[in-house]
């Protein structure tokens, strides 16, 4: 029999299962020391602060646990991690927001571009998310993808995206917010020749 | 713009964009899609990224952290805790005598003690907990909805944990702080409803993460107008 250090996560959580869930199992200890490092990093970076980092981190493993029983076999453990981290980090992330004695900066940054209509505004229905999509393909660097999705998906605020992504800027994700929105309205404008978008 | 971002029903599950040995049709649908091509970076940064000089102190702080708590949190119970089990009693040979001890004992137990327990309290915290951290405010009954917790502080700790749970001893928040008082969040203050009993506790810290202090559970309530 393999020593348990050898053994996958996977291959760990099965021996987990298969002992019966049992708490203090060993497996366990060795499966989530394997992965404090990147958790913590990861919450580290989207908190900027230790021990709100150690808070999330700890109710991550502490979620993972309570659900390695429902963990599908034919899943990588990582990637399910992964998940559950993004996941809580938001939820955290959304919590606070709640709580007005800890005022944050709001989600959406504004620009000098908000306070007209604009291509991409339009363009902001779901027959066309499609075409929105396409264009964010074409049009903007894999850089401002990831910044925009962390943004606008996982309602990330921009520091902790700078942070995560080690954005060395000045302004760190802002500046690339405001970029993809320029590229896209270009992008879009162009596509719908010119003045026509915004009829 | 977030519907443009998000996953659609043609995209992968992250297992299939970060197997080693991608399908055609995955490839194809990965070259295409700006979400699949985001995801992938995405999870490469959480499971690959290097940590920077400046981040290494903190990052080991959070792990080791994390990894004590999760510890403690998930060990077995020790053999004290379990003995009363419902299970245990049931196996055990003590039969009625020791069944009728059991329950004159919570009877006592039950008349004498001022203070709910929370999960994981052991039988004798009340007494080491008497002369530690004391609460303030908010106790017992009130008038209004509270605006914080407060409690003398405790000397040599590095920081407090504020525990809040339902009677019933389901905690359902938990916070920390490096003073002797802590604002109640929004989310809290939905959960404080008139005519409502919620117990709270702190428990102190040192700068090692090792407990010091702990202060009894205390009740409050608003009181319904």
């Amino acid at each position: 029999m393999p020593a348990m250090e050898s053994l996958s996560d996977e291959e760990l959580i099965s021996q987990f299962r298969g002992q019966g869930c049992r708490a203090g199992d060993k497996r366990i200890d060795i499966l989530f020391a394997r992965h404090y490092p990147r958790v913590s990093l990861w919450c580290l970076r989207f908190t900027g602060n230790r021990d709100t980092a150690a808070d999330l981190s700890q109710e991550i493993f502490l979620n993972v646990h309570k659900h390695l029983d429902s963990f599908r076999g034919d899943a990588k453990f990582s990637t399910w991690l992964y998940t559950i981290t993004r996941n809580q980090c938001r939820n955290k992330w959304r919590a606070t927001q709640a709580a007005p004695e800890e005022p944050m900066e709001p989600i959406i940054e504004a620009s000098a571009a908000d306070s007209a209509p604009d291509a991409y505004s339009l363009l902001e229905t779901s027959e066309l998310a499609g075409r929105m999509k396409q264009l964010m393909q074409d049009a903007l660097e894999p850089i401002e993808q990831r910044v925009m999705t962390l943004h606008y998906v996982d309602e990330m605020p921009l520091e902790s995206i700078t942070r995560l992504l080690g954005l060395t800027n000045a302004s760190g994700a802002k500046a690339y917010i405001v970029s993809a929105r320029r590229k896209l309205n270009a992008a879009a404008a162009r596509s719908k020749g010119g003045p026509n978008v915004h009829k | 713009m977030r519907r443009a971002l998000e996953q659609t029903a043609d995209c992968p599950v992250l297992d299939e964009l970060t197997a080693e040995s991608r399908s055609v049709v995955v490839e194809a649908h990965l070259k295409s899609c700006a979400h699949c091509q985001n995801e992938l970076a995405l999870f490469s940064e959480f499971s690959t990224a290097d940590v920077r000089p400046q981040e290494a102190g903190d990052v080991s702080w959070v792990a080791a952290k994390t990894a004590e708590r999760v510890k403690a949190a998930t060990s077995p119970a020790p053999w004290w805790k379990t003995i009363f089990a419902p299970q245990f009693v049931k196996q055990a040979s003590f039969g009625m005598a020791a069944l009728l001890m059991v329950a004159s004992g919570a009877f006592y137990a039950s008349r004498t003690s001022t203070e709910p327990a929370f999960p994981g309290e052991t039988p004798t915290a009340s007494t080491l907990r008497a002369s530690s951290i004391q609460l303030i405010e908010p106790l017992e009954d009130i008038n209004s909805t509270p605006s914080s917790f407060q409690w003398e502080e405790f000397t040599n700790c590095s920081d407090y944990q504020v525990i809040v749970s339902e009677v019933d001893r389901m905690q359902i928040w938990s916070s920390r702080t490096t003073k002797s008082g802590m604002p109640i969040p929004e989310q809290l203050k939905k959960q404080v409803l008139p005519g409502k009993t919620l117990l709270w506790k702190v428990i102190a810290y040192d700068a090692a993460g090792k407990q010091l202090a702990e202060s009894e559970t205390r009740k409050f309530r608003v009181a319904v107008k």
